[in-house]
């Protein structure tokens, strides 16, 4: 699970590959807009087969909340 | 309407990648909706075709103006949903404080579908997507539905699966489709626009192993192919029925295959199939790419390529049509009986004719006077290197030697075309030469579209004579003979020679054997000389990750 979460953060933040991403979060990066955050829903759903209600995407607000998220979803 | 998966976030983003550029595909991509989310996928199913995606986008929730205010400057394709026809469908803006009566929300959808019907170029695709109650009635607002539906199919528009909308999505950041849908609803809008009708097409050109007919008709022969109404062959009967059809109504049909032209030809003239040899303007046999052929009849019929419309079930050959003639549109033969009505739906949209003259009924034969006497393509074939180099080939080599040789045995008894000498092995004969000293190689092909499995087999005697050669003719044009030779001649000690007898159908491999790495002559030990090989053939054996395992 993780891999590929970590793959999907660095496409929608154009970081090269092996790049950190686990303390990326909304707020404390500029590029983490409200587009990047379509993105990043987008491309979970679609890697983890999942659909995110609304409000539970409002809270995936950093990379840790992503992957808990998952995990709960036992992904 | 389809609902396959389509692509994943990861998988697109790794083809467009990997993807080393082909000719621009300029368009616009017109949502009413958030388009960004939909950009990779765009970009990868474009790439899967050869070409360079270079979209633009309408601003959010602006397409209703757009239609009004605008000419279309580049090709466009629209993604349409229930409320671009009524905008008192729309989830984002609640529902309508008044209902509103089944005729006017009819009429106001007809004014819309008027708009669209004034861009005749552009490609539709429509998402049925469920409405809230606008009418107030429910038999009236599945009226609505139904008609809109029909509204959309009047356009020509693909439909799509209602299951790809998503609510939470749209209602979260306006993109209608989620991510789980993103990737087969790109597929349907690429699609939609390469195969867009710039005027009604006017030759249809079909590919004929597992297309017009089921199954390999140099291997299996004339009585082993299937094309009749029962069983496996009845996908291909609807297929040749609707080729009549529109040969009917004046559609040129042409036929290409890689093949020898006595082989291909046997079934028509054995008359059993529902078209026939004179349905057919040309049927070209010859192993030149297929860009080529087609090339070569447009030149010789006279007509655009742009009025060509090209079916195979091989995604290889579509990409090489799709990359060398991007003019061409290029529909995929479906390898599955629920696939095809939507693809005779694609079909029929491609050839509209709203009246059938005398002329379009003689216009076959015109043109088969015309093309008389056109012998199989000598056209050169287009430049593949680059073509084959964006397929990311890897060949798996495989030392049969000893354990599992089934295949290799199964392939050297089957195989006719790339066949050194014809000669039949039984496993018995295979074992007693290789307890002798002998050695079995096989070759695996893998590109970016899958496994090809073991393609290639190889018999090589005690005395460094390959005894048998064979490789599958579903790899024609990959030069896979060429890496794999290049791989032997790397090897310390490559065969000497090989034994070559001419069969009736053994001409790809004749052609194999006219490299001068060969030795000439009437014998039929032919030397083999491997450094020479790998020096003329540096070009091909780099297309190739070659590997032993």
């Amino acid at each position: 699970m993780t891999d590929k979460l970590d793959a999907i953060f660095r496409v929608v933040f154009k970081l090269p590959t092996g790049a950190p991403v686990a303390h990326l979060a909304q707020g404390a990066d500029a590029a983490w807009d409200s587009l990047a955050h379509t993105l990043l829903i987008a491309g979970v759903e679609s890697e983890f087969g999942i659909a995110i209600d609304p409000a539970d995407s409002m809270e995936l607000t950093s990379y840790s909340a992503m992957a808990e998220y998952l995990a709960r979803q036992g992904t | 309407m389809s609902g396959q998966a389509g692509l994943s976030f990861l998988e697109a983003h790794r083809i467009v990648t990997e993807f080393q550029g082909g000719p621009e595909l300029r368009f616009l991509f017109a949502l009413s909706g958030t388009p960004d989310p939909f950009l990779l996928y765009l970009q990868a199913e474009a790439a899967q075709r050869g070409r360079t995606a270079q979209v633009s986008f309408l601003p959010f929730n602006t397409l209703q103006q757009h239609l009004v205010a605008t000419s279309p400057e580049s090709p466009e394709v629209f993604l349409l949903f229930p409320w671009d026809f009524l905008p008192e469908s729309d989830w984002r803006t609640g529902i309508p404080a008044s209902r509103v009566p089944l005729d006017a929300a009819l009429e106001q959808s007809r004014r819309t579908a008027d708009l669209l019907r004034r861009r005749p170029e552009a490609a539709f695709v429509y998402v049925a997507a469920p409405m809230p109650p606008v009418t107030g009635l429910p038999a009236a607002d599945q009226s609505l539905s139904h008609a809109l539906e029909s509204l959309a199919a009047s356009l020509g528009a693909e439909l799509v699966d209602p299951t790809a909308f998503s609510l939470p999505s749209y209602l979260a950041n306006g993109c209608p489709i989620g991510g789980n849908g993103l990737g087969r609803v790109a597929e349907h809008c690429v699609r939609g626009l390469v195969a867009a009708p710039r005027g009604p097409a006017k030759v249809l050109v079909t590919d004929l192993d597992e297309t017009l007919w089921g199954g390999l008709v140099a291997e299996e022969g004339p009585d082993g192919i299937a094309f009749g109404p029962q069983g496996p062959g009845y996908r291909h009967y609807i297929y040749q029925t609707m080729l009549g059809r529109l040969r009917g109504e004046g559609v040129l049909l042409a036929a290409v295959s890689r093949n020898d032209a006595e082989v291909v030809l046997a079934p028509f003239r054995a008359g059993r199939m529902a078209v026939r040899e004179d349905d057919f303007v040309a049927i070209i046999a010859s192993y030149h790419a297929k860009s080529a052929q087609i090339a070569a009849l447009a030149e010789q019929l006279n007509l655009g390529l742009d009025a060509f419309v090209y079916v195979d079930d091989n995604p290889v050959e579509l990409a090489e049509i799709g990359a060398a003639l991007p003019q061409v549109t290029a529909l995929a033969f479906p390898g599955r009986e629920e696939e095809l009505p939507a693809f005779l739906r694609r079909l029929s949209s491609l050839f509209v004719r709203t009246e059938v003259t005398q002329e379009d009924r003689e216009r076959t034969e015109l043109y088969r006077r015309r093309a008389e006497g056109m012998a199989p393509s000598a056209a050169q074939g287009a430049d593949l290197t680059q073509f084959l180099a964006g397929l990311e080939m890897r060949l798996v080599l495989q030392d049969r030697s000893q354990g599992d040789r089934a295949r290799a045995v199964q392939l050297i008894n089957k195989t006719n075309q790339f066949n050194a000498n014809g000669r039949r092995w039984s496993d018995e004969e295979v074992a007693e030469l290789l307890s002798s000293g002998g050695r079995l190689f096989t070759a695996s092909l893998l590109d970016r579209t899958g496994s090809h499995g073991e393609i290639l087999a190889c018999l090589i005697g005690p005395e460094q004579t390959i005894e048998a050669l064979v490789m599958s003719c579903r790899v024609f044009q990959r030069r896979v003979e060429f890496g794999f030779f290049g791989a032997l001649a790397a090897r310390e000690v490559w065969p000497a020679a090989v034994r070559f007898s001419e069969t009736e159908r053994n001409e790809p491999f004749r052609r194999f054997l006219a490299d001068p790495a060969f030795s000439n002559g009437s014998g039929e030990v032919r030397s083999f000389d491997g450094r020479e090989f790998a020096r003329r053939h540096q070009d091909a054996l780099r297309l190739f990750e070659v590997s032993w395992g």
